[in-house]
């Protein structure tokens, strides 16, 4: 069994979590900006992807992990958008039509 | 990443991550499925339905779910210095912070929707009153609204029980390291509101 110390760099969790806090009201600051949809969404999302990122490795402790377990979790995130892009050509090139 | 070989890896942490990533695959389906919805009806979130949430409110709980990430790694930093009651008290803290959030979601933003008619179901009922496509669209966007933060809220309630118990059971100061693996599953509840909360709240 490796040992609990094995794992653990010190971190400066209130610089992390402020940093993830600035991020989420820089979303919302975005949002409210008036952007173009396309422009808006983007950078939401890529603010949104960074936080995933910074929760994922720095708060949940996945940079300290083995890699097999870093290969776990990022391979749930690659099947998720295997998901989307895989399914996405037929979704788009078929309308729903739900009320008829 | 750690030089730990995947051998050493204690076997509880080693399941929670596999836990981990099953719950990271059942939220990113129905994420995926509602980006999917999104592209097919880029209209369905505009005004009528995802103006309707409230981005205040949707910020107070994102940044007190925060808050509680914090509580609970200085729970685990406690845990790691043998401190018991610090830990605890810790605990406790994101506790109530879980409790606030879901306060907030269940006795505030929820009873607002469905105040002003929407539910989970109520595409039929405005789609019946009207018969509408574009009615059922932006209903639509609540069906996928109350089921996915429902999920997400039955999380927390799980969560808010798993730390609760790992509390009663390290209380001896035995089995410290199971703050930190309670800690991942809580920490599971942020990575999955850093998603939800932009795509219902922010994006129309």
């Amino acid at each position: 069994m490796a040992d609990e110390k094995d794992y653990h760099g010190k971190q400066n969790y209130v610089m992390l979590l402020g940093m993830i806090g600035l991020l989420v009201i820089g979303m919302v600051v975005v949002s409210k900006l008036g952007l173009s949809r396309n422009t808006s969404v983007m950078l939401i999302a890529g603010l949104g992807a960074v936080q995933f990122y910074l929760v994922l490795a720095n708060l949940m402790h996945l940079k300290y992990e083995p890699a097999l377990i870093n290969l776990v979790a990022y391979l749930s995130v690659v099947f998720i958008l295997l998901f989307i892009f895989g399914v996405a050509p037929d979704t788009l090139m078929i309308p729903l039509k739900i009320t008829e | 990443m750690s030089d730990v070989s995947i051998e050493r890896v204690p076997k509880g942490r080693l399941g929670v991550w596999f836990l981990i990533a099953g719950e990271l695959v059942i939220f990113g389906g129905f994420i995926a499925a509602y980006i999917l919805a999104r592209l097919e009806y880029p209209e369905f979130g505009s005004k009528e339905a995802a103006g309707a949430l409230n981005p205040i409110v949707g910020t107070i709980n994102t940044l007190i779910l925060l808050i509680s990430n914090w509580t609970m790694v200085v729970a685990h930093e406690a845990a790691l210095e043998k401190n018991v009651a610090k830990m605890k008290n810790f605990m406790i803290l994101t506790l109530v912070m879980g409790l606030v959030f879901l306060g907030i979601k269940l006795g505030y933003e929820w009873p607002t929707d469905f105040h002003e008619g929407h539910t989970i179901s109520s595409a039929k009922a405005i789609a019946g009153a009207e018969a509408g496509g574009e009615v059922m669209k932006v209903s639509l966007f609540w069906s996928y609204y109350f089921l996915m933060t429902g999920f997400h809220g039955l999380h927390i309630v799980v969560g808010s029980l798993v730390i609760f118990f790992v509390m009663l059971s390290c209380s001896g100061g035995e089995n410290l390291h199971r703050v930190e693996l309670a800690g991942a599953y809580w920490h599971l509840v942020e990575l999955v509101w850093v998603i939800l909360f932009p795509m219902f709240y922010l994006i129309k």
